[in-house]
């Protein structure tokens, strides 16, 4: 649109302004050449150009300056260095606590065996402490079974001469023993035992057939009322934690509670142990751990 | 932008920016105040804002400081009508065009006096000042249009007193 009465002042703003192009510049000096007074007009438009009072200055620019030289290190990098080693140690301590102890629910315990052949009998030791030291179920006072209640199981028990089990035990059994997948999965495989949660007929039938089963009878008064799994302790606990930097070994189904623990003889059962649980060897230091669920 | 680069935007625009915003504010220790925050802000974020930003990053954030300290203290003041204010408190005349265009100023919209500031102080284009406050390069250009002629009127009605 060319310049006009109207609309000059919105030439002279862009004309101060430096928007107009040369050909607009001249076309707009012309048109002042045939209004000349409206060039006092401009003249007031170029004063309003505003100037800077220079003598107006920040004081002391030098509080505003920071420290050059060496590295200058803020705390965001520290934050962020120390926020990605507490996520790859929270990460690694979390993956190896959930494969050693899954969870509460499944009820799992990391448990240490160490069998100790003493003069009469096995003794569980798990620290230093004999089976009698072991926490003893009382909170649910159980009726205590009678495995020897038949008198055909009684007999075979009574037929297997106490001399003979304890050599067989000693020949078979270290006296820190440990139970493995591999010996629990020949137990189960090759001698195609019959799981069965009465002990007895166990050690009927294969009583030191395999020197995995330490299925040492002795007397109906050497039945300790133990659950191991209903007693984890403080000592189950540092187990755990000492399991953490173990490795874990494959999980087997189908296996009974006893199979892989030789005291299970000793321990009072009751039905609900007939739960099949899943089972984890974990290999800590020469030391075998498992962990199970039902 | 490293340490040092950040170190010569002090040098080059503390001065400017302080100078900028001192027209806003009465107080000098107000003005201090955000002119600091802003450098602050801008050493936090300097290995994020590259040196050639630099400017700009400091006057946007030194005037937003600025209208948030202004809301908080409610001094927000916008004048319309520069004409009829000058006709009502015009007991003294005011000779010198320079403080007369100074007294105007102030009379202006903040949105107005700003957008002007940025371009004759500091030499923004339009849409530098529309990205510094948040405003489009048309209402930019409408603004210092209405200021600008806000100023003239002001400087005609002062030269008509005398």
């Amino acid at each position: 649109m060319k310049i006009n009465i109207n609309n000059y002042e919105e030439w002279m703003i862009d004309y101060i302004e430096g928007n107009l192009s040369d050909a607009q510049v001249k076309e707009m000096q012309e048109f002042l050449t045939f209004h000349p007074e409206l060039k006092a007009e401009l003249d007031l438009f170029n004063e309003t150009k505003l100037q800077p009072d220079t003598t107006v200055v920040f004081e002391n620019k030098e509080s505003l300056k920071k420290a050059v030289g060496g590295r200058v290190v803020t705390m965001y990098s520290w934050v962020k260095y120390a926020a990605s080693v507490a996520a790859v140690v929270m990460v690694f301590a979390g993956v190896r606590w959930f494969n050693s102890n899954n969870t509460t629910e499944d009820n799992v315990a990391i448990k240490q065996y160490q069998y100790q052949q003493t003069d009469n009998n096995f003794a569980f030791d798990r620290t230093t402490d004999s089976i009698e030291q072991l926490p003893v179920d009382n909170t649910t006072p159980k009726e205590e079974k009678n495995y020897f209640a038949d008198n055909k199981k009684k007999n075979v028990i009574e037929a297997i001469p106490q001399e003979e089990i304890k050599e067989k035990i000693k020949r078979e059994l270290n006296p820190i023993q440990s139970i493995d997948f591999a010996k629990a999965n020949k137990i189960k495989t090759e001698n195609k035992i019959e799981i069965n949660s009465n002990p007895i007929e166990l050690l009927e039938e294969n009583t030191f057939a395999n020197n995995t089963i330490a299925t040492p009878k002795t007397t109906n008064s050497q039945l300790t009322n133990i659950s191991l799994n209903d007693n984890k302790n403080v000592i189950d606990w540092w187990q755990d934690a000492v399991a953490i930097g173990g490795e874990v070994g494959e999980v087997i189904e189908g296996v009974k509670d006893y199979d892989l623990n030789p005291i299970e003889p000793f321990l009072k059962h009751d039905d609900t142990q007939n739960d099949v649980v899943k089972t984890k060897n974990i290999n800590i230091l020469g030391f075998n751990y498992y962990s199970r669920k039902k | 932008m490293t340490p040092k680069e950040y170190n010569e935007t002090v040098d080059a625009w503390a001065d400017g920016v302080y100078r900028f915003i001192r027209k806003s504010l009465k107080s000098d220790d107000d003005a201090r105040d955000i002119v600091q925050n802003a450098f602050e802000i801008l050493w936090k974020n300097h290995e994020n804002v590259q040196f050639d930003k630099a400017k700009s990053y400091l006057f946007s954030t030194a005037y937003h400081n600025m209208i948030d300290h202004i809301r908080k203290h409610k001094r927000m003041d916008y004048v319309e009508e520069i004409d009829e204010a000058a006709k009502g408190g015009t007991a003294e005349v005011q000779v010198d065009v320079k403080e007369a265009i100074e007294k105007a100023l102030q009379k202006l919209p903040d949105v107005q006096k700003n957008c002007v500031l940025l371009r004759d102080y500091e030499g923004y284009s339009y849409e530098e000042i529309g990205e510094m406050l948040h405003l489009s390069e048309s209402q930019v250009k409408v603004y210092i249009f209405r200021a600008r002629q806000s100023l003239k009127e002001y400087l005609i009605s002062i030269h008509h007193l005398i």
